[in-house]
């Protein structure tokens, strides 16, 4: 329909949303209140939703449509970012803001849900489109799209129906291929949005803007020039309240099944011929589906698993995992896990992709470092000096978003002697500009049915094969946990991984 | 936060200030025992031409505004009444983002000139411009762009900004912008700019399915402007890019600034761009804020587009036509 209007001008007018119902399922919980609504609000203040839109919230807890709103207003001042809050326009966003309360089981719930969705129809003109958000608890997911199908709310004679399903999908490969047959019982393929909310954000789009709309990294971009990657994602803080959920996800399933493969897919994905949802993705899909899968005895030598102990930091004394609230005294969970992966093709044969994350780091950090070779002779060093160091690219995920590469620089003075310098692209300086949350590219994409940035049935499966085998050796390892102490950069096996192929981490 | 020092304008000279502006503001920072630094931020040379003193000032505290969004080293041109005047000024233009520990600054040479040494200029802009990266030029007004030496920055230049609305006579400031297209690679006119909120309104009417289905059947768009031909012209030449079948007319008007109307078989639009736009289909009637952006807003947009506008392209040459006449 848009394409057909005569009268769009995509380099000046605003992309906005068409009309259309969004419903959250799990309307109360951390997710929608930190991030949902605050990002619809955004949305509304950068006037990108239209009238005909509507936003209804289900949970159990009992409240009217004002309640529901009082309590979101509260939300959206307290975790909107960079933005003020505007009176007049949450009045306004209010208005179109409705709560249904009832078990996702129940099906007496989607009932009175399919009641509210023709309201919004004839009274906001939403068009019969409607997004069904998904931000409760995994178990949850089945049921709800079960009984969505089962009240016929999954298609409309005139609207879409589309579903987003937060991670975790499925919790090792068998499950969520349960999940994904389950769900595509009810929503075709095409209309299944998974979010992973790191493909959303400004710098991993970037990366795409890096690699393919310079001429100059391709050429390079590859294991004639390329020694190793490493990607690190670390969070300083601890498991803050998640500590139920946590021991039972752990970093390997949390942090690298999804986010950081697919932050690998993008760095070392071949260029798609076009910018849109089929070529990317299948792109993204075929460099998953070349990881090596490690074998049951290569485990121990490609993946390293971490727990943090109690430690004093900065003066301040620090829970170890098994002493945080909510969690097993005995638990067995990764809080660090470090992979080695392998990319089988002809691009990347032979160069080591280091994949790390850890809770309870010294800082919160994620980013990808690219080390170069070395050049083939080394004519400035003379006998006794240690190695150059060799050429770097770091693409900052966060914070400080930003691309520094690191060449090496005579010294000033007399004598040949080389230092590394860096040359820093900081990405919020040089564009002022406030950058959109991932959640605010995402829920647009999703509404407008741009699938780019969301992962796609076999890549979600092509990344579960690809950690199951650890995630099987590791269910029947006893190890000796706590490895390493709260505030430091994780065990000391995963220093060893790099050391058996000469390579350190970088500390970022 | 602004600091400045004044000079003369040689190039070198002003590279040279600018250098040790650089230095000292790190010093002042290492000094107040903040180790965070400045961020020197730049994507363009942005060179200004004001038309007065007072004119100098107000692009100045716009500049502050879109230097946050669009930083670049600014050059503003100032002309002087004082024969034989010829200097020129470094500034340090700062900001701390929110949350952030490290301020950003931009820099800002303001050159002031004398009609009769106005032929210096040129030589000093072109010392000045930032390599590599793109130059626009803001013509704040029709003085500049008749200088003979301003010709010879113009083939420097990616972007030419104008504002045909200040030009005077349409077909006179349609000629004149055309003139302009074909000296530099992209041209700019705020004219244009000031109905992007206008032209996203009726663009998101008409996405409604029953209205896009009816528009082949619109016959007449009649546009009836108030304050700005220019911009009248501009819309009436897109309703007609749009609907290239339907005849389009083209009238001044008393009254509110701007009426627009679409009618034909089976269908019926009318449009009232008051202090709000009110739009009437079929009987029913919406009204629409349509933000009416200032200068620097305006300039906000226009610097976002350092490309081939094609839409823009598109209309300019109907806008001409009709602001002629003779379509």
């Amino acid at each position: 329909m848009t394409e057909a209007n005569p009268f769009q001008d995509p380099l000046r007018f605003e992309r906005r949303v068409p009309p259309c119902a969004v419903v959250i399922f799990g309307a109360n919980g951390d997710l929608t209140k930190r991030k949902l609504i605050p990002a619809l609000y955004r949305l509304a203040y950068e006037r990108r939703l239209t009238q005909s839109f509507a936003t209804i919230g289900n949970s159990r807890t009992a409240m009217s449509d004002d309640d529901y709103r009082a309590k979101m207003k509260e939300s959206v001042k307290q975790f909107l970012e960079d933005s003020p809050f505007d009176e007049a326009l949450w009045d306004d966003f209010a208005k179109r803001l409705f709560y249904v309360s009832g078990d996702v089981g129940s099906p007496e719930m989607y009932k009175a849900l399919g009641e509210k969705l023709r309201m919004v129809e004839q009274t906001l003109q939403t068009s019969g489109n409607a997004l069904f958000y998904l931000s409760t608890q995994p178990s949850h997911y089945e049921p709800i799209v079960e009984q969505l199908g089962a009240a016929g709310l999954n298609h409309h004679e005139h609207g879409w129906r589309r579903l987003v399903v937060e991670k975790p999908f499925g919790h090792d490969l068998d499950s969520a291929g349960a999940l994904n047959t389950n769900i595509q019982k009810v929503f075709p393929e095409s209309e299944v949005y998974r979010i992973d909310h790191y493909l959303g954000k400004e710098t991993v789009q970037n990366i795409l803007a890096f690699r393919f709309g310079n001429g100059i990294f391709e050429p390079v971009w590859n294991r004639r020039y390329i020694n190793h990657v490493q990607i690190t994602a670390a969070e300083s803080i601890g498991v803050e309240g998640r500590g139920g959920y946590y021991q039972e996800a752990g970093a390997l399933r949390d942090m690298i099944q999804n986010h950081l493969l697919q932050v690998m897919s993008t760095i070392a994905m071949e260029p798609p011929a076009h910018y849109e949802a089929g070529s990317v993705r299948d792109e993204r899909s075929k460099l998953l589906r070349a990881i090596r899968i490690p074998k049951d005895h290569e485990v121990p030598l490609w993946a390293v698993a971490g727990q943090y102990g109690p430690a004093k930091v900065g003066g301040q004394q620090m829970l170890g995992f098994r002493q945080e609230p909510g969690v097993d005294p005995h638990a067995r969970t990764d809080t660090y896990a470090a992979l080695t992966f392998y990319v089988d093709n002809w691009r990347w044969a032979g160069v080591p992709f280091y994949v790390r994350s850890g809770k309870r780091m010294p800082k919160r950090v994620t980013d990808i470092a690219v080390f170069f070779n070395q050049p083939p002779v080394s004519m400035f060093n003379r006998d006794g000096d240690a190695p150059l160091r060799p050429n770097m690219l770091v693409v900052r995920i966060q914070p400080e978003e930003g691309i520094s590469l690191r060449f090496l620089s005579k010294h000033p003075g007399g004598g040949m002697s080389l230092r590394p310098v860096s040359m820093d692209f900081n990405y919020g300086s040089s564009f002022g500009t406030r950058t959109p949350t991932a959640y605010e590219t995402l829920l647009v994409d999703a509404i407008s049915g741009d699938a780019t940035l969301y992962t796609r049935q076999d890549m979600v499966e092509a990344s579960w094969k690809v950690v199951q085998p650890v995630m099987n050796r590791w269910a029947t390892c006893h190890f000796d946990f706590p490895n390493y102490d709260a505030g430091t950069w994780g065990p000391r096996e995963s220093e060893e991984m790099l050391a058996r192929n000469g390579h350190v981490w970088r500390v970022p | 936060m602004s600091t400045q020092t004044s000079i003369g304008v040689q190039p070198e000279r002003i590279l040279k200030e600018l250098a040790g502006l650089w230095a000292g503001m790190s010093k002042d920072e290492s000094s107040q025992g903040t180790n965070s630094g400045v961020l020197r931020a730049c994507s363009m040379t942005l060179v200004v031409a004001a038309e007065s003193d007072q004119d100098a000032v107000q692009a100045s505290g716009m500049l502050a505004e879109l230097m946050h969004e669009h930083p670049s080293r600014a050059v503003v041109l100032r002309p002087s009444a004082e024969a034989g005047a010829m200097e020129a000024r470094v500034f340090a233009q700062c900001w701390m983002p929110f949350g952030k520990r490290q301020q950003i600054c931009c820099e800002q040479i303001e050159i002031t000139a004398s009609k009769d040494r106005l032929d210096e200029v040129p030589g000093a802009i072109l010392g000045i411009m930032v390599p590599d990266l793109p130059v626009v030029l803001w013509a704040r007004g029709k003085e500049w762009l008749s200088a003979p030496e301003f010709q010879l920055v113009l083939p420097l230049v990616q972007k030419l900004i104008v504002d045909s609305a200040t030009l005077g006579d349409p077909a006179r400031a349609f000629s004149l912008v055309r003139t302009l297209q074909a000296e530099t690679t992209y041209v700019g006119d705020l004219a244009w700019t000031r109905l992007t909120a206008l032209r996203q309104a009726i663009a998101h009417l008409l996405e409604d399915a029953s209205l896009l289905l009816r528009l082949p059947g619109v016959a007449e768009i009649a546009v009836e402007y108030g304050a700005h031909p220019v911009s009248g012209a501009y819309l009436a030449a897109w309703l007609h890019t749009g609907l290239p079948h339907a005849k389009v007319s083209l009238k001044q008007r008393t009254g509110p600034s701007l009426t627009v109307r679409l009618h034909g078989k089976g269908v019926e639009i009318a449009m009232e761009l008051g202090p709000s736009l009110i739009i009437r289909v079929d009987g029913n009637e919406h009204r629409v804020v349509v933000p009416v952006p200032g200068e620097c807003e305006l300039m906000r947009e226009e610097l976002g587009i350092l490309e081939a506008d094609p839409v823009f392209t598109a209309v300019f040459g109907p806008a001409e036509e009709l602001a002629k006449g003779e379509l």
